[in-house]
């Protein structure tokens, strides 16, 4: 193998530790456990999407032969509740049915085909109720809801913040624009589906290992729901394959608990299928939103008024702080003195609307990104030009009335565009078309927020150790669902600690052995844990260097560099293996733990508590500009894009190919999103269960990506750097539809950009022209 | 997602396996690629209790081709199809259709007699045992209600296979076989028409066979896909084009055929009419591809509108025709 | 029923139900986990293996058909050393993120590499377009199989 991990500067590739094993098939992942004397778990859904329950018949299945239990909500001992926010979810349902994929029963079964058979012998008995599934209107409804018990009857979170003259602003503009805009469910469509296995050992201990980026939330809603001492819950993060946000909470955890509890000694395996995952779990919200923008003639942006509705289903998973994020972005990188903006969050008997990657702001960037070019266009502006002119510098107010704080990049980015051949060179490129083409160019400028927010602690405990053959162990606590953020780890530790990677070890997340540190999430893993793991770095470095100098009696540890496998002692030469000194340390010395918890903003204006804690407002946010080439069939109305080009400040960069991964996964995703995917629901049951209805982009239809770093430093990151995971995400289908526009003249409002959809609004215009 | 149980038989040449067919009369469901078989399977739509494999019969594997005709066994798959230098330069809509199937492993796995013989596909069909929980059986799962076409007295599933077009554009015919007797017929008396049973074999008969004559003079074909993405997804909707042409260029021969756009290929008998003797123009080709939209029965039972994918029919029927007219020699 | 076939180039004479799925025998019964599910309907390409050395989908097949075949899944694939070049490459050039598409991707450009030397970037999108990859975007795949084409395989 010539691949080298020697270099570890900060800034350099390093390859993928995790790779190594992957790409030969080695790496185990939670749903590749496996034993001849495991115990089969599936799941009987609800099927229909509101109902109070009657009875649940099980009897059938119960005496099946190879079946070895039935479960219901009658053997769950504790809350039977979960939820990350609010606690509002059964893990087998007792008293209604809200939406299609809610679990009523568990069956335990010797072989999957047992299985299969008994879950079809479940009868449930029920009362069909009126179903909620249009979120705008479900807000004034008070004779249906979906929970009686909420206070705010089928609003989940509403939000408002106002500034500067609100909408009183818009007497003072000199055009103002006005648009309503859809966008539908998107499905995570990792390719592990959620998986786990679990087994109650002879002390009690239930180990549950599961597909999942947040094992330590994970283990006190598991001990809650179930009735246990959080003591006796154990939970194991593999890898993921894939995540996304859609394994931010609970999947299968509790159930796996139940199951195991029933069996004690026998391990338990849950795996869904394809078709089930797409049923049961959350997915991004769909949402329609309503803008209106006034703008002063020199192009200044100045007033802003938004109202949308986020469709988050039967359960808040984290629904509640989805919108919030939406809100906070709703007016984009702009600087608008005066806004006036309203959220609402809904509970309906849809899927469940929950994280994914980019949480509540791709919806509102489709929206305001379009509006910002309408604006331009009414003032005869190029799409660059207004952005230029309004995009945020550092100290400016947000459209939320927040100040600016961190490194900001945008007009940077924006620059970096204007100055690139595929900016400068589009007008060719357009003229260049095809017979039957027609050739676009959209831009887009996007910020994106970092972290929890002002009152959840966004912290990490990073743990790390000089081993007994002298190597360094990192204990990692924050999942990696396949962003590769262990590798950056590993590069961080080794970099400060001078050693080559291969003297680096890491444990994965585990919370019998490694340290609470929050989850794989909101474009903070690296961050936050990379900031704990520095200083610990630091302070075992630290530790080891002072006594090798108190065992030498050297002046000073200054007089010491460390090397792969060693301590020199500069001024003699002599040297001392890491192999040897670490016997002469006890374990406080050898094992350092270090927490950190990020800076949040100290501001209090116009935001109301209950958004507060919801996670506005933020202090640290990245920036990208992208550019989308796209290519529109004039027969068949079907977009193509191109060429894709993505200017990213993420500040400073640790691993370029790791980062690089982020962009183009990100904006893979944000095409599908922008081209293809559209989970369809009608009356609560979803139609799209399979990847031939579900469609997400082959090799054959994406583009290259061309993608550029800024490299601000930011200075509260690790190595200058900030979070990168997500903000990619937003800029496609905002791109896409400018490009749209630019090639056409027309304006989609409803995503995603299907051909026909395309097809009609060509009509509508000829039409209107005629 | 598992399978159900049924048991499996694998008989190594032609005779066994017609043997078997008469055997077990109705009750052994032949196994080509199972692409298309073993995912119905799973979805619960059909239940054989006998599996029977072809794999092992090497006889129903391969291409020839004498001066007249060109053979292909029934077992052949289509990634060899696509990739016959052969069909390249002969049979081109051929070669364009197989090559248009799925994916490079999927194109491995299927053959050609399976992909004729597919099924018709519905989105109300072509779903789950979860998914149609609670719902009456439709016309195609042996009840009397149709969801794409509520009132509707008939099953209206589509037929999505991509070979049958670009074969019956040349006027290809199947050899079908049972114990003791063979029949040949041409491809499009395969379809009954009916999306009920789409498929018209008897239950003791193997398609064995595909048979195409190969054209004389100058001709050209294409076949035209239109799908959402470049790979792995069905047609919703497509068209196959033959032309052949004289030395001054007016056309000999012309056959126009759309796929995915009723339970069985339509053929647009009026090309004939409109192009032969006549040379290749536009208004000739848009003359045909009204008649094609004519022709096509669309409804909302695939993952696009059917509005949407009655206009398709215009676009891909034109660039059929354009593409075998450009792709003469 | 018996089957007799050969795996990562070793003989196995299993006993097992013919209605059993390929994968299923590959994952549960022979312990190699690497060959992935993800749809089990034939549309991502997660559980590619070779038989017979070319690319199939082993939830589409039947424990039945592996008799007298040769099959090699991702744990199969290396030569002498430990890793073959197109897994190097997949390493090199990040082609991997959570690597549950990886063990069909290496396995189909496995397949295309035999067939073509040099495969151009279409090509490459191509061979690959059955297997669905979430994370990657596909770019730094087909880099990867580009750089692993341009060496000796």
């Amino acid at each position: 193998m010539k691949l080298d991990r020697k270099i570890v500067e900060i800034g350099r590739i390093i390859p993928r530790i995790d790779a190594f094993n992957k790409v030969r098939g080695l790496e185990k992942y939670a749903s590749d456990y496996h034993s001849k004397d495991m115990i089969w778990v599936g799941v009987k859904r609800a099927g229909i999407p509101h109902a109070r329950l009657k009875k649940i018949k099980i009897d059938k299945a119960k005496h099946l032969k190879g079946v070895i239990d039935v479960l219901t909500h009658k053997d769950v001992k504790g809350t039977n509740r979960q939820g990350v926010v609010r606690k509002d979810q059964p893990v087998l349902v007792d008293d209604k049915i809200r939406y299609a994929g809610d679990a009523v029963a568990l069956v335990l079964a010797k072989d999957k085909k047992v299985l299969m058979h008994a879950l079809s012998l479940i009868a449930i008995d029920y009362e069909p109720l009126p179903l909620i599934f249009d979120a705008e209107k479900a807000i004034n409804d008070k004779k249906n809801l979906v929970h009686e018990d909420n206070p705010d009857g089928n609003v989940l979170l509403h939000g408002k913040i106002e500034t500067g003259k609100g909408n009183k602003a818009f007497s003072e503009c000199d055009l103002v624009v006005e648009a309503s805009f859809e966008v539908p469910y998107q499905e995570h469509a990792y390719l592990e589906t959620e998986a786990g296995w679990a087994i109650l050992d002879s002390d009690g201990m239930l180990t549950i290992t599961v597909s999942t980026q947040t094992p330590f939330r994970d283990r006190s809603e598991v001990a809650e729901a179930l009735g246990l001492d959080i003591k006796k819950v154990r939970i194991i993060a593999p890898y993921c394959g894939g995540a996304f946000g859609g394994k931010d909470g609970i999947t299968v955890q509790t159930l796996l608990g139940l199951a195991a509890l029933t069996v004690p000694g026998k391990p338990v395996k849950i795996w869904l299928n394809r078709e089930e995952s797409f049923i049961s779990s959350v997915k991004r919200h769909q949402a329609r939103l309503y803008y209106k923008l006034g703008a002063k003639k020199d192009g200044k942006l100045h007033a802003l008024d938004v109202r949308f509705f986020y469709d988050t289903g039967p359960y808040d998973h984290l629904g509640g702080v989805v919108m919030a994020l939406g809100l906070e972005h709703s007016g984009g990188p702009y600087h608008i003195p005066n806004t006036n903006l309203k959220g609402w969050v809904v509970y309906t008997n849809n899927p469940i609307g929950g994280a994914f990657r980019a949480f509540g702001v791709p919806q509102v960037t489709f929206a305001m990104e379009q509006m910002v070019d309408m604006v331009a266009k009414r003032l005869n502006l190029s799409p660059l030009e207004i952005r230029l002119r309004n995009v945020i510098k550092k100290g400016d107010k947000i459209p939320i009335g927040t100040t600016m704080l961190s490194s900001t990049g945008i007009t940077d980015c924006l620059n970096i565009l204007k100055q690139h051949p595929l900016w400068k060179e589009r007008e060719r490129w357009k003229r260049d078309a095809p017979i039957f083409k027609k050739r676009g160019v959209g831009i887009a400028s996007i910020m994106h927020a970092m972290g929890y927010g002002p009152v959840v602690p966004d912290y990490a405990n990073a743990k790390i150790e000089l081993t007994e053959d002298g190597k360094f162990r990192i204990f990692c606590g924050v999942v990696d669902m396949g962003q590769g953020n262990i590798n950056s780890y590993m590069q961080i530790a080794a970099n400060i600690l001078n050693q080559d990677i291969d003297n680096i070890e890491l444990i994965l997340p585990d919370t019998e052995k490694t340290l609470s540190s929050g989850s794989s999430s909101a474009s903070r893993t690296t961050y936050t844990f990379g900031n704990a793991l520095i200083d610990a770095s630091k302070t075992l470095k630290e530790y080891i260097l002072n006594r090798v100098a108190d065992l030498i009696m050297a002046k000073s540890i200054d007089e010491f560099t460390m090397v792969p496998g060693k301590i020199i002692h500069l001024p003699t030469g002599k040297s001392f293996l890491l192999k040897e000194i670490t016997k002469f340390l006890n374990d406080s010395e050898r094992i350092v733990t270090k927490h950190y918890r990020a800076p949040v903003s100290k501001e209090l204006v116009s935001i109301d508590e209950r958004l507060r804690l919801h996670g506005i407002p933020h202090l640290i946010f990245s920036f990208v500009s992208h550019l989308a080439y796209v290519e529109i069939d004039e027969l068949t109305g079907e977009v193509e894009v191109k060429k894709y080009l993505s200017i990213t400040d993420s500040g400073k960069i640790i691993n370029p190919q790791i980062l690089e991964q982020q962009i183009h996964g990100a904006i893979a995703q944000g095409l599908g999103y922008a081209i293809y995917e559209d989970f369809v629901v009608e009356d609560g049951k979803a139609k799209t269960l399979d990847f031939s209805t579900y469609i997400i982009p082959t090799a054959m239809d994406l583009p290259d990506i061309e993608s550029i770093n800024v490299e601000l430093h930011e200075s509260s990151g690790p190595f200058g750097m900030k979070g990168a995971g997500e903000i990619n995400t937003n800029g496609p289908l905002p791109a896409v539809a400018n490009g749209v526009a630019d090639a056409l003249d027309i304006r989609i409002f409803r995503s995603p950009l299907t051909g026909e959809r395309i097809l009609m609004a060509l009509k509508e215009k000829k039409e209107m022209s005629n | 997602m598992r399978l159900p149980s049924f048991n499996y038989l694998e008989p190594i040449t032609l005779t066994d396996a017609l043997n078997l067919m008469e055997e077990y009369h109705g009750r052994a469901q032949p196994l080509a690629g199972g692409t298309e078989l073993l995912p119905r399977m799973k979805l619960g739509l059909t239940h054989p209790t006998y599996l029977m494999s072809l794999k092992e019969i090497h006889e129903l594997k391969g291409i020839k081709s004498n001066k007249n005709e060109l053979y292909i066994g029934g077992m052949t798959s289509l990634r060899e199809i696509f990739l016959s230098t052969l069909l390249q330069q002969k049979f081109l809509a051929i070669s364009e259709a197989a090559g248009s199937v799925a994916a490079p492993p999927l194109r491995n796995m299927g053959t050609i007699a399976g992909n004729l013989c597919q099924d018709t596909r519905c989105f109300f069909y072509n779903q789950s045992y979860f998914w149609r929980r609670g719902l009456k059986p439709c016309f195609k799962a042996g009840g009397n209600v149709c969801y794409a076409v509520p009132g509707s007295k008939k099953c209206f599933s589509v037929y999505q296979g991509d070979l049958a077009p670009a074969l019956i554009a040349f006027n290809a015919k199947v050899r079908i076989e049972k114990k003791g007797s063979s029949r040949i017929i041409p491809i499009e008396e395969l379809f009954s028409g009916k999306g009920e049973k789409p498929i018209v074999i008897a239950d003791d008969e193997l398609l064995t066979q595909v048979i195409v004559p190969i054209p004389e003079g100058i001709y050209g074909s294409s076949y035209r896909k239109f799908r959402l993405r470049n790979a792995l997804d069905y047609p919703l909707v497509s068209a196959a084009a033959f032309l052949a042409i004289d030395s001054e260029k007016k056309v000999k021969s012309v056959k126009v055929v759309l796929g995915a756009a009723g339970p069985a290929p339509v053929i647009v008998k009026e090309a004939e009419d409109i192009l032969k003797g006549k040379k290749v123009e536009e208004s000739a080709i848009n003359e045909i591809a009204e008649a094609a939209y004519k022709r096509a029965q669309m409804v909302d039972n695939l993952g696009l509108p059917a509005s949407y994918r009655k206009k398709m029919v215009r676009v891909f029927t034109k660039r059929a025709i354009e593409n075998a007219f450009n792709s003469i020699k | 029923m018996k089957i007799r076939f050969i795996l990562n180039g070793e003989t196995k004479v299993i006993d097992v139900e013919a209605d059993r799925r390929v994968i299923d025998v590959i994952r549960e019964d022979l312990g190699l986990t690497g060959t992935k599910e993800a749809c089990g309907r034939g549309e991502c390409g997660s559980c590619t293996i070779l038989v017979d050395g070319s690319p199939k989908l082993s939830c589409l097949m039947l424990a039945a058909q592996l008799e007298g075949r040769e099959i090699i899944t991702i744990e199969g694939i290396k030569k002498d050393s430990d890793m073959h070049p197109i897994q190097e490459a997949f390493i090199k050039h990040g082609a991997v993120q959570c690597g549950f598409c990886t063990p069909g991707m290496v396995l189909v450009s496995f397949d295309l590499l035999k067939r073509n030397k040099k495969p151009s970037r279409d090509e490459i999108r191509e061979a690959i377009s059955g297997n669905l990859c979430r994370c990657t975007g596909y770019q730094k795949i087909v880099d990867a199989i580009e750089a692993a084409a341009k060496r000796e395989l």
